[in-house]
């Protein structure tokens, strides 16, 4: 429960951010417009979204530094409380982000358009791959840098250096996926529809468990240190 | 009953250590823990609040260790800093929802109206708040919810006297039913002395004094007069001789005033006085080696 | 009932208390009977320590000015005239032995302080 509570301290640290997100949704619906290709300027929009999660979802370290944290770190709650609390900010963040994907994606098909089930599969994977690079990044903050000053600036880097190469990467997938799919044969296409299905499920589930190891280091870390 | 317990507390930096500080503070007292900038006291502060860890000793409030319970622990201590302790970006309305949200006893009824009565603005982000605001809202934090131990480091620095009354007020107020107490530090009591019932004196992290405040002061004598008139065996009991072009000051202890014979003048010390001759004491041993 | 303290006073705080309050008990001013504030409230309302104002009273007790009964707080007790004698006449006592000190320093003969007590005492 307390960790719930300092998600939320999280969500008013940053609900500045927070109003920024419809924008990105917008220009997601503006990348993806008039659907095309086999649905891949949707998952270019996408991709886009959870780049901008992953950035954004290490904001609260930013905005809790110094002489700042004290009235956190006196709250009556252990280190577990506050480091599980920092890790479903960036969970809840990204799955956020995702779900707006789906949104965009269930609009879509409202619309008639119809949407690939391997793109939802990939969809998936993507959320995975968002996932794990906010748990590495929460753990090379808690590692290195929580609530030092001065850290954040170096820190900029750190944040968007894995967003930019999750976005790359999925611009690559979507060029090998477009590939595989003007080249292959519709009964190809079929069959990789299920394969993709199951390994989005399961690279979330992956990265859910990493997340969940992250945050146990996170945790035995912060414990033996002061300010804490 | 002790309320707090500080036992052979010790903290090792690599310019500093804090060595061995121990004392017990009972329900219903106020104690002053003074000493120079840099000295050791926001490190015992941080210590008992338990924000930092000790390399030796324990503390204990209501009898409870930090270990035993961290989060029961620290729902006893209400704390106020020499700066706020509040995220910058934070406004009073979100303050008072993690305050909701964390602490069973908080009242809101109570926090608004601290809120009302200092007139914090309600629609400013803390950044903007002056630095009497910032402090008065960490009051309003703290004396809106069931605490048992008040910890103010610095907490009057820089604030203007009416402002300063009035903490000593709040201070007066927070003991008055005889079940909850006050350590507050600072490196000048001046007004601050006359509410401290018992005064603990660190220098470079050690131990000095440590006394009720009514003894230390019966204890000690303010010696003025001419340098030239000291006799050897008076200048060796002494403290802090502070000598001028014209005569002399210095500390001593009252069991020896039979040596001042008549040619001094002599009167009651303040702590602050106390505190200033010792640490001048310190620097002139330092001097001499 | 009043408390006035002096910061430039040579009397610690405590004494000063004491001084106050058994100067308007021996004249009546605090009658026989009155309960007297907490320790804790008047330690509030002067602005001073705890254990000044308890210092304060357990003299006062012990000197039977005041009874402090558990629960009840401490009641001003009457001060028979017997006590009030000997303390007045602890007074007088004080004041002469001041003049006579310094009589002696100045090496004042008796007949001389004598003259000047009469004197004063016609006056």
């Amino acid at each position: 429960m307390r960790a719930l509570h300092f998600m939320k301290i999280d969500y008013m640290l940053t609900r500045k951010q927070l109003y920024i997100v419809p924008v990105f949704f917008l220009l997601a619906l503006v990348t993806s417009r008039g659907i095309s290709e086999g649905g891949t300027s949707l998952l270019v929009a996408c991709s886009y979204m959870l780049f901008v999660a992953s950035i954004f979802a290490t904001a609260p370290f930013g905005y809790c530094v110094g002489k700042n944290r004290g009235f956190l770190l006196l709250l009556p709650a252990t280190v577990k409380d506050r480091v599980v609390g920092r890790f479903l900010y960036g969970l809840s963040f990204v799955a956020l982000l995702s779900l707006l994907c789906g949104v965009l994606a269930g609009g879509y098909l409202l619309m008639g358009v119809e949407v690939p089930l391997w793109l939802w599969g990939v969809g998936l994977c993507e959320m995975a791959a968002g996932i794990v690079i906010m748990a590495l990044e929460f753990l090379f903050f808690y590692l290195f840098g929580e609530g030092k000053e001065n850290w954040q600036y170096l820190s900029n880097i750190v944040r968007v250096a894995p967003g930019m190469v999750m976005f790359f990467a999925a611009s690559a997938l979507v060029e090998e996926v477009q590939d595989t799919a003007a080249s292959g044969t519709g009964m190809e296409l079929e069959s990789m529809t299920g394969k993709f299905m199951q390994t989005g499920v399961l690279a979330v589930a992956v990265s859910l468990l990493l997340t969940a190891v992250a945050a146990a280091v996170c945790v035995k870390v912060i414990e033996k240190r002061d300010y804490a | 009953m002790e309320l707090l317990e500080v036992k052979n507390l010790s903290k090792h930096y690599k310019s500093f250590d804090l060595k061995d500080i121990s004392f017990t503070l009972s329900k219903g007292y106020i104690m002053g823990y003074v000493g120079a900038n840099g000295s050791g006291k926001t490190t015992t502060l941080n210590l008992i609040t338990g924000i930092i860890k000790a390399a030796e000793g324990e503390t204990y409030i209501d009898g409870m260790s930090k270990e035993e319970d961290t989060a029961a622990y620290r729902d006893k201590i209400g704390y106020v800093g020499d700066e706020s302790y509040f995220p910058d970006h934070f406004k009073i309305r979100h303050i008072r929802r993690v305050l909701k949200d964390f602490y069973s006893t908080f009242s809101e009824e109570k926090f608004d109206g601290f809120v009302r009565e200092w007139s914090l603005p309600e629609n400013k982000t803390l950044k903007d708040f002056s630095r009497g605001m910032k402090v008065m809202l960490m009051f309003a934090s703290v004396l809106s919810r069931e605490t048992k131990l008040l910890v103010l480091d610095e907490a009057t620095n820089g604030l203007d006297p009416v402002m300063r009354k009035e903490i000593l007020r709040l201070m007066q107020e927070y003991v008055m039913d005889g079940e909850r107490s006050v350590i507050f530090s600072t490196h000048i009591l001046s007004d601050l002395e006359q509410i401290a019932d018992y005064i603990y004196f660190i220098h470079e992290g050690r131990t000095v004094l440590y006394d009720a405040k009514d003894e230390l002061i019966e204890n000690f004598l303010l010696v003025k007069g001419e340098s030239a008139k000291i006799p050897p065996a008076l200048k060796r009991e002494l403290i802090g001789l502070e000598e001028n072009a014209y005569g002399f000051e210095a500390v001593l202890p009252s069991d020896k005033a039979e040596l001042l014979g008549s040619a001094f003048l002599f009167e009651k010390p303040t702590i602050d006085q106390i505190v200033i001759h010792y640490i001048m004491s310190a620097g002139n041993q330092a001097r001499a080696k | 009932m009043k408390i006035i303290i002096s910061n430039q006073s040579e009397l610690p705080i405590y004494a000063q208390i004491r001084e106050q309050l058994k100067e308007q008990i021996l004249n009546g001013q605090i009658p026989e009977g009155e309960t007297l504030p907490s320790i804790r409230q008047l330690a509030k309302e002067v602005g001073v320590s705890v254990i000044t104002t308890t210092r304060a009273y357990s003299e006062l007790e012990a000197e039977g000015f005041i009874a402090t009964m558990q629960g009840k707080g401490s009641v001003v007790l009457p001060t028979d005239n017997k006590l009030l004698r000997e303390q007045y006449l602890l007074r007088i006592e004080e004041g002469l032995s001041t003049a006579i000190g310094t009589a002696k320093t100045m090496g004042m003969s008796r007949e001389e302080l004598t003259d000047i007590f009469n004197n004063l005492l016609e006056t």
